[in-house]
C-alpha cells in the first residue's frame, strides 16, 4: 500500500517536472480522501513523504545495501517536519527541528541532502524555510537567526543584509517585488527586507490588537499580487495586508467552531486569492476568501490519509500542490487544491 | 508539638529513597561527592526532557555512540557468551563510572542544555577508587551479554521472580542479557546497590550455583578473614567476595582477588597469591570447629622444593570447569603447575576428606576420571595427570610428553613386575620386607614395630613420600602425623620429599659416603625397618648371602650399605617407583616373576667380561637368574670389578 | 459577531481560584504580558489555551464550498475520524494543549521537539519505535506511535498505576512494576493525575500522567511551573518511590 502510493507519488511529480500540470484525481487510490471545493473541482489527497524515495530519490544499490545493514533507513528520513518550501525548479526543502536538520530533496537529480550547518552556523532549531533566487534560507529561533545555504547545502552568507532576530519563526518570499518576510515572534513583528539594494527595509506590526498589530505572529504567505497574510497566533486571526503592506483585514477569533482560529499554524495562499489556514491544535485546514467568510475545511486529527496531528507549516507550489508538514506524524502531506471532480 | 514532631522526623537519619544513597549528589546531601549548589537528587541521571534516550529519561550523555573500541571488554576461556560492546542500561551506569564524563555533566539542567554541575572540592570525572571501573572492564564482570545457559551446568538464569534480573540488551524489548541492572539497583539503599543480600554468595549463586559449594572447606569455613577483619566476617560469610572480585579483579579472567600483594612473585596478583590470602601465617583467624587457622600453604612454596605454582600467572585453566582446555602450547618451558590443577576451591573439602573433591584426573588405564558425588579421585589419578603420559590438565586431548623423565602412570601399573604399592598392594609379599610381623593371613599382629600400621597388603599413597618434611615425625602413612600442612606442596627435602633421601655417589676410588649413617635414608626407614637391612639371622632382610663373609655379613644390604661399600640405596633401587622404565638393567630370566624393584643408576655399568652363567657380554649392568633359578648380579660398581663371579649370586632362602 | 456573544463552558474557568489566577497574571501564560488582561473580561486569559466553546452553528455561516455539511460538521473538534485511525493518545487532552504551542514558534520552548536534536542516536530511535502496546492489557505502556513523538522526555497520555499493581512497563514482554516504585496516590503530594474520560473520579486503571501532571500551566512559586519544587527532587519522589 505504501509503496504503491510512493510510486504514485514519484510519478506525479515526474510529470510535474514535464510541465504537464498534473491534474492528477488518479494518482491517489480509490478510498484516499476528496474535499469539494465546488465548480466541478476537489482538493484531493496525493500522497505522503516520510523520507527521499517518497520523491523517487532511490539511493544506489549499495546505498540500500547498507541501510538495511545498519538500519538506518530511518535517520534518513522525516523525524518532525514542520515547515516546507519549493523551488521553481522542485526542489523540496523541509524543516526537520527534531533533527536539527533541513531535508533538501532533489526529485529532478534524485538527490537528497541532509543540512546541519557547521560550526557557528549550525541549525539548533530550524522551523521555516525559503528559497530565495536559488539560496535556501532557514529560520532557526533558537539560534536567533537565520542561516542561509547554497545548492550544494553549504553555509553561504544571507544574500540580504537582515535585521536583527530574537525569535525568527517564518520566511516568505515575493520575488517580483523584490521583498523578503521574516516573522520575530518575540518582538511581535515582521520584518520586510529588501531584496535589491537601496530597497527599503519595513518592521510591520509591534504588540498589540489593532489592525496592523500582532500578538505573538507566525507563519507567513504572501500571493502572486504581493498580498501578505500573517498568522498572528495569539490574537487569533489571520491578517492580510495589501501589496503596499497596509492592513487590509483580518479574520478568525479562539473557538472551536468553523472558522475559528484558535491555533494558526500555517498559511497558504493560492492562485485563486483563496487563504488556507492551518490549525494546530484541531488539526484542520480551513479555507477562507480575502474576506474572511469560510470556504470550507479538510483534515482533522488522526494518522491516515488526509489527517494532521500537530501539524505546522505549509507551502504551495508553483503546480497547486499544498505541502503540509505533518509534524508529530514524521511525513509531509500532498494535496491537489486544483484537481477535477471525477 | 509540631516542632517535636518534626524532629523526630529529621532524627530518623537519611531517607530509604534514593536520597539516602551516595547516588545522591545534591548539595545538601552530605555525601563525599555532592554537587556545589545544584541541590536536587533525580537530576544527575534524569532529565523530564530532552533526554538523551527516553528510557529511563537519562540526563547525560553517553561515553560512546556506537560501540567504538572506547573499552576493552572481558573475556576468559570460560565464557561461553559473547560480550561486544555495552548496551542498555550499563551505559548509562558506565557514563560516571568509567571516568570518562564529568559527573556533573548534564544534558539539561533548569532547561539549559549541556551544563557541567561544579561538584564539591573540584571533583570533576570519578576519582580513583573502587567506584570508577574505567575503560577497561576486563577486570570486571561481563556485562550486556546474553548468558549461554546451555553450554555451562554451573550457569543457570535467575528463577522468576527473583530480584536479579536479565534486562534488556541489543534486542529491544527482550530482557534477555546481564547488565549493571541485573545486580545493581541504582536507587537502593542496600550495600554497594545490590539488589539483593550477597551475605555468604547469594547473590551471585543466584545464577552461579556451583555444584558441591555448599557444605566445602571454603563455604563451611568459621575462620574470620581478614585474621583481624573489622566485622568478623569468616570466609564461609564472604563466600565468593573471598576469592573473586565482581569488579577491579586482580586477577582478570577469573575475577580473583588478593589482599596479598606482598608475596614475592612479579605478579602480584598471580591467581596462587589468592590462595595465599588466606593460607599463609595469620592468613585467618582460627576456625573455632577446627581449632586452628587456615592452612600455612605459603611456607611451603617457598621450600627448596615445591610445585612451582610461582612461575606461571593464571596460565592454566581450571579442569574442573566445563570448559577443555587449550592445550599447552609450548612444552620446553620449565614445569610448572597452579593450584588449580590439583584442587577445585569451590568443592574442595579437608583432610582427612577429600582434598581433591570435584577434580578431574586420569586413570591407570590413561582414561579421563571424574571426581563427583559418586566416585572419588584417588590421588594418583591427579598426580598422573603431569606425571603421566602427558603434561596434561586434561585428557584428551593432550600434547605428546616430551623426551626425559618417566611415566608413573605406566610406573604404577598393577601388572608389573615391581612397583610401590601405589594402586595396589605390592607384589613382593615378603614378610621380610615390610617392617611389620604379620601373620600369613595378613592380620596385624599388634607388635608392628614404630606403630606405622602398615603391612603387605597395605598401599601407600604419592604423598606418602613426597611431602612436607614436618609429617616425617610421624613413621607410616604421612596421613598419620600430627603436623602439617600436609601434601606435596614443598618440602625443605629435595625432590619433595617427606624425609631425607640421599642418592650422593661416589667416584671411582672413594666411596659416597664416609660412613654409613641411616639419616642419609631416613624416608625409607619411615616404613621400612632398617633392622632388616643390617641385622642377621632372623631379622634379616631376604638379600642374603649363606655363610657370608664374617659374621652377620650374610645379610647383603649390610654388605652394600655399611660394610663394604657404602652405597646409597639409590644405586640399586635407581627408580623406587618401579622396574617398568629402567633403562640401564639387563634382566636375564627374572622378568615375570620378581625383580625386587632392583634397576641400577646409571653410574653402575656392565662388566667388561663374559657372564659366567651364560656367556654373553651383557651390554647393560645384568640383574638375572641363573639357569639354576638363583639370582645373581653381573655388573661393575664405580667402574671397578666388584664381582668375582661367584659371590655375584644371590641366594633366596626359599627359592 | 462579538466575544460577548461566546458562551463558556470550560467548567475549571467558571470560578477560577483567585490566587491562581494572580499567579497566571504575572506569569509568561499570560500572553498579554505580565499584568495586562483583555478589555473582554470574559475570556481573558484563559482563551490562551482553553478554547472557548461556541454552540455548533451558533454563528458561522455554513463553508461556502459544502453548504449541506451537516450540522455536527459546524464544530471544529469534529476530531472522531469515522473511517480513519484515531490519535493514539488516551489521555492527550491537555497535552495537546501544551504541544500546540510549544513549538520554539509561539513559546520558545519546545519540549517534544528537543531530545533528538542532540542527543537520540539512531540505534535508540530505532529502539523506542519497537516498543509497542498491547491494548487492552494492563501495560504501563506508551501508545503506538506515541513513544516517538515525546521521545527523549518523561512520558505523557500514559496510565499511572493508581490503585493497580498488575501493570507492567513499556509493552507485553516487559517484566511487571514492582509497585513499590510508585507513590502510591502522588494527588495526595499535590500532583495531578488526569482521567481518559475526562472525568473527576480516577478509576483504577484510568488515571493518568500528562504535562499538567507536574506543571500548573496557571503558575506556581516553582519555576517552570512545576507543582513541587525540584529542591531535593520533591517533586519526582512524588510520584517514584526510589
Amino acid at each position: 500500500m505504501r509503496s504503491a502510493r510512493a510510486i504514485a507519488l514519484a510519478a506525479s511529480l515526474a510529470a510535474a517536472c514535464a510541465h504537464a500540470p498534473a491534474r492528477t484525481a488518479g494518482t491517489h487510490l480509490p478510498g484516499d480522501p476528496a474535499w469539494p471545493r465546488g465548480e466541478g473541482r476537489t482538493i484531493a489527497w496525493l500522497g505522503e513523504v516520510r523520507g527521499p524515495e517518497d520523491l523517487g530519490i532511490v539511493r544506489g544499490f549499495l546505498g540500500r545495501v547498507w541501510a538495511v545493514v545498519t538500519g538506518r533507513r530511518d535517520v534518513e528520513g522525516l523525524y518532525r517536519p514542520s515547515g516546507v518550501a519549493v523551488d521553481a525548479d522542485g526542489r523540496v526543502a523541509i524543516a526537520d527541528p527534531g533533527r536539527r536538520t533541513v531535508h533538501l530533496y532533489d526529485p529532478a537529480r534524485r538527490e537528497a541532502r541532509r543540512i546541519r550547518g557547521e560550526g557557528r552556523a549550525a541549525l539548533v532549531f530550524p522551523v521555516a524555510v525559503a528559497f530565495v533566487r536559488g539560496t535556501l534560507l532557514v529560520a532557526d529561533p533558537d539560534a536567533g537567526a537565520v542561516r542561509a545555504f547554497d545548492r550544494r547545502g553549504r553555509a553561504v552568507p544571507a544574500p540580504v543584509p537582515l535585521p536583527p532576530l530574537r525569535r525568527p519563526v517564518a520566511l516568505a518570499v515575493d520575488e517580483a517585488r523584490g521583498r523578503l518576510f521574516v516573522t520575530d515572534t518575540a518582538a511581535h513583528a515582521v520584518h520586510v527586507v529588501p531584496l535589491a539594494p537601496g530597497g527599503e527595509a519595513r518592521v510591520l506590526g509591534g504588540r498589540g490588537a489593532d489592525p496592523g498589530r500582532f500578538n505573538y505572529p507566525t507563519h507567513l504567505a504572501v500571493d502572486a499580487e504581493g498580498r501578505l497574510a500573517v498568522c498572528d497566533a495569539m490574537n487569533f486571526r489571520v491578517q492580510l495586508f495589501d501589496a503596499a503592506l497596509r492592513p487590509a483585514g483580518a479574520f478568525g477569533q479562539a473557538g472551536d467552531g468553523l472558522g475559528d482560529l484558535p491555533r494558526p499554524k500555517g498559511i497558504a495562499v493560492d492562485r485563486d486569492g483563496v487563504v488556507f489556514v492551518l490549525d494546530g491544535y484541531y488539526d484542520v485546514i480551513q479555507a477562507f476568501d480575502r474576506g474572511g467568510r469560510l470556504l470550507g475545511a479538510l483534515g482533522g486529527s488522526g494518522v491516515g490519509p488526509g489527517r494532521l496531528w500537530l501539524a505546522a507549516g505549509m507551502a504551495l507550489d508553483a503546480r497547486g500542490r499544498l505541502w503540509v508538514a505533518d509534524t508529530f506524524n514524521g511525513r509531509v502531506q500532498l494535496f491537489d487544491l486544483e484537481a477535477r471532480t471525477p | 508539638m509540631i516542632a517535636l514532631a518534626l524532629v523526630l522526623q529529621l532524627g530518623l537519619g537519611a531517607p530509604a529513597d534514593v536520597r539516602g544513597t551516595k547516588h545522591n549528589l545534591a548539595a545538601s546531601s552530605g555525601n563525599a561527592i555532592r554537587a556545589l549548589g545544584v541541590d536536587e537528587v533525580c537530576v544527575f541521571c534524569h532529565t523530564p526532557h530532552g533526554a538523551y534516550q527516553s528510557r529511563p529519561v537519562w540526563n547525560r550523555d553517553l561515553s560512546y555512540q556506537d560501540g567504538a573500541s572506547l573499552y576493552a571488554l572481558y573475556g576468559s576461556t570460560t565464557l561461553d557468551s559473547s560480550v561486544v560492546r555495552p548496551t542498555g542500561a550499563s551505559k548509562l551506569c558506565l557514563s560516571c563510572h568509567d571516568g570518562t564524563l564529568a559527573i556533573g555533566s548534564l544534558m539539561n539542567l533548569d532547561a539549559v542544555r549541556n551544563v557541567t554541575v561544579p561538584m564539591q572540592g573540584g571533583v570533576t570525572t570519578m576519582p580513583a577508587g573502587r567506584t570508577r571501573l574505567g575503560t577497561d572492564l576486563r577486570n570486571d564482570h561481563p556485562i550486556s551479554m546474553v548468558p549461554n545457559v546451555a553450554a555451562d551446568p554451573e550457569i543457570q538464569l535467575p528463577p522468576p521472580g527473583d530480584p536479579v534480573r536479565l534486562r534488556e540488551g541489543s534486542t529491544p524489548g527482550q530482557k534477555d542479557t546481564v547488565q549493571c541492572t541485573s545486580c545493581h539497583d541504582p536507587h537502593l539503599t542496600s550495600y554497594k546497590f545490590l539488589v539483593k543480600d550477597n551475605d555468604r554468595g547469594a547473590l551471585c549463586l543466584t545464577c552461579h550455583p556451583k555444584p558441591g559449594w555448599l557444605g566445602s572447606r571454603h563455604e563451611a569455613s568459621l575462620a574470620t578473614y581478614p585474621a583481624n577483619g573489622p566485622n568478623g566476617a569468616t570466609v564461609g560469610d564472604l563466600g565468593c567476595l573471598a576469592c573473586h572480585a565482581p569488579h577491579n579483579g586482580q586477577s582478570p579472567s577469573r575475577l580473583l582477588h588478593t589482599n596479598n600483594l606482598s608475596v614475592g612473585t612479579p605478579r602480584p596478583w598471580a591467581e596462587e597469591n589468592v590462595c595465599f590470602s588466606c593460607h599463609q601465617p595469620g592468613g585467618t583467624g582460627v576456625d573455632p570447629a577446627r581449632g586452628r587457622a587456615a592452612p600455612d600453604l605459603l611456607t611451603q612454596f617457598q621450600k627448596l622444593t615445591h610445585h612451582p605454582v610461582e612461575l606461571k600467572t593464571d596460565e592454566h585453566q581450571p579442569v574442573f570447569t566445563s570448559h577443555l582446555p587449550a592445550p599447552e602450547t609450548t612444552l620446553n618451558q620449565r614445569k610448572h603447575v597452579e593450584c588449580v590443577d590439583c584442587h577445585n576451591p569451590h568443592r574442595v573439602q579437608a583432610l582427612p576428606g577429600n582434598v581433591h573433591e570435584g577434580m578431574k584426573g586420569i586413570s591407570l588405564s590413561g582414561g579421563e576420571v571424574v571426581d563427583d558425588e559418586v566416585n572419588d579421585l584417588r590421588q594418583y589419578e591427579v598426580c598422573f595427570r603431569c606425571h603421566g603420559d602427558a603434561f596434561a590438565t586434561f585428557v584428551p586431548p593432550a600434547p605428546t610428553r616430551p623426551p626425559g623423565g618417566s611415566n608413573k602412570r605406566l610406573e604404577f601399573q598393577p601388572t608389573n613386575d615391581s612397583f610401590h604399592p601405589v594402586p595396589e598392594p605390592g607384589r613382593n609379599q615378603s614378610t621380610y620386607l615390610n617392617n611389620v610381623d604379620d601373620a600369613p593371613d595378613g592380620q596385624l599382629r599388634g607388635n608392628d614395630w614404630q606403630g606405622n600400621r602398615l603391612n603387605r597388603f597395605s598401599t601407600v599413597l604419592c604423598s606418602d613420600c613426597h611431602n612436607n618434611e614436618a609429617t616425617a615425625d610421624t613413621p607410616g602413612s604421612a596421613r598419620g602425623s600430627p603436623s602439617g600442612p600436609k601434601g606435596p606442596h614443598g618440602s625443605s627435602n629435595a625432590r619433595l620429599l617427606r624425609a631425607s633421601y640421599s642418592t650422593q655417589v661416589g667416584t671411582p676410588g672413594g666411596a659416597p659416603f664416609g660412613g654409613y649413617s641411616p639419616s642419609n635414608f631416613a624416608l625409607c626407614f619411615l616404613c621400612h625397618d632398617e633392622r632388616r637391612l643390617r641385622g642377621v639371622s632372623v631379622n634379616r632382610s631376604n638379600f642374603f648371602q649363606q655363610g657370608g663373609v664374617g659374621a652377620g655379613r650374610d645379610n647383603l644390604h649390610q654388605v652394600h650399605l655399611v660394610d663394604r661399600t657404602n652405597a646409597a640405596c639409590h644405586e640399586c633401587h635407581y627408580n623406587v617407583h618401579s622396574n617398568v622404565q629402567a633403562a640401564n638393567t639387563d634382566y636375564r630370566n627374572v622378568l615375570g616373576t620378581d625383580t625386587h624393584l632392583v634397576n641400577f643408576a646409571p653410574n653402575v655399568r656392565p662388566f667388561p667380561g663374559p657372564d659366567p652363567y651364560y656367556g654373553d657380554r651383557p651390554a647393560l649392568p645384568r640383574y638375572g637368574r641363573t639357569p639354576g633359578n638363583r639370582p645373581y648380579c653381573f655388573l661393575s660398581c664405580h667402574g671397578r670389578d666388584a664381582m668375582d663371579g661367584v659371590k655375584t649370586v644371590y641366594l633366596p632362602p626359599n627359592p | 459577531m462579538t466575544a460577548a456573544a461566546r458562551l463558556l463552558v470550560v467548567a475549571a474557568l467558571a470560578a477560577p481560584p483567585p490566587p491562581r489566577a494572580s499567579l497566571l497574571d504575572a506569569s509568561r501564560h499570560n500572553f498579554f504580558g505580565p499584568g495586562a488582561h483583555a478589555p473582554d473580561a470574559a475570556i481573558d486569559l484563559c482563551q490562551f489555551c482553553h478554547v472557548p466553546n461556541r454552540l455548533p452553528g451558533a454563528a458561522a455561516p455554513p463553508p461556502r464550498w459544502a453548504p449541506d455539511a451537516p450540522p455536527q460538521a459546524a464544530a471544529l473538534d469534529v476530531r472522531a475520524d469515522p473511517h480513519g485511525q484515531p490519535l493514539p493518545l488516551r489521555f492527550a487532552g491537555s497535552t495537546l494543549r501544551c504541544l500546540s504551542c510549544h513549538d520554539s514558534t509561539v513559546s520558545r520552548i519546545a519540549i517534544p521537539f528537543r531530545p533528538s536534536s542532540t542527543s537520540l542516536r539512531g540505534d535508540e530511535v530505532a529502539a523506542d519505535r519497537h516498543r509497542r502496546d498491547a491494548p487492552g492489557d494492563a501495560y504501563l505502556a506508551i501508545p503506538d506511535g506515541w513513544a516517538g513523538r515525546v521521545m527523549g522526555n518523561h512520558p505523557v497520555g500514559v496510565p499511572y498505576p493508581l490503585g493497580s499493581g498488575g501493570y507492567r512497563l513499556y509493552g507485553p514482554r516487559a517484566s511487571p512494576l514492582g509497585t513499590d516504585d510508585w507513590q502510591a496516590d502522588p494527588r495526595l503530594r499535590g500532583l495531578k493525575l488526569f482521567s481518559d474520560r475526562s472525568g473527576f473520579v480516577l478509576p483504577a486503571g484510568g488515571a493518568g500522567v500528562e504535562c499538567a501532571s507536574c506543571h500548573d500551566p496557571h503558575g506556581t512559586p516553582h519555576r517552570p511551573f512545576l507543582r513541587l519544587p525540584k529542591a531535593r527532587s520533591e517533586l519526582c519522589l512524588g510520584c517514584h518511590a526510589k
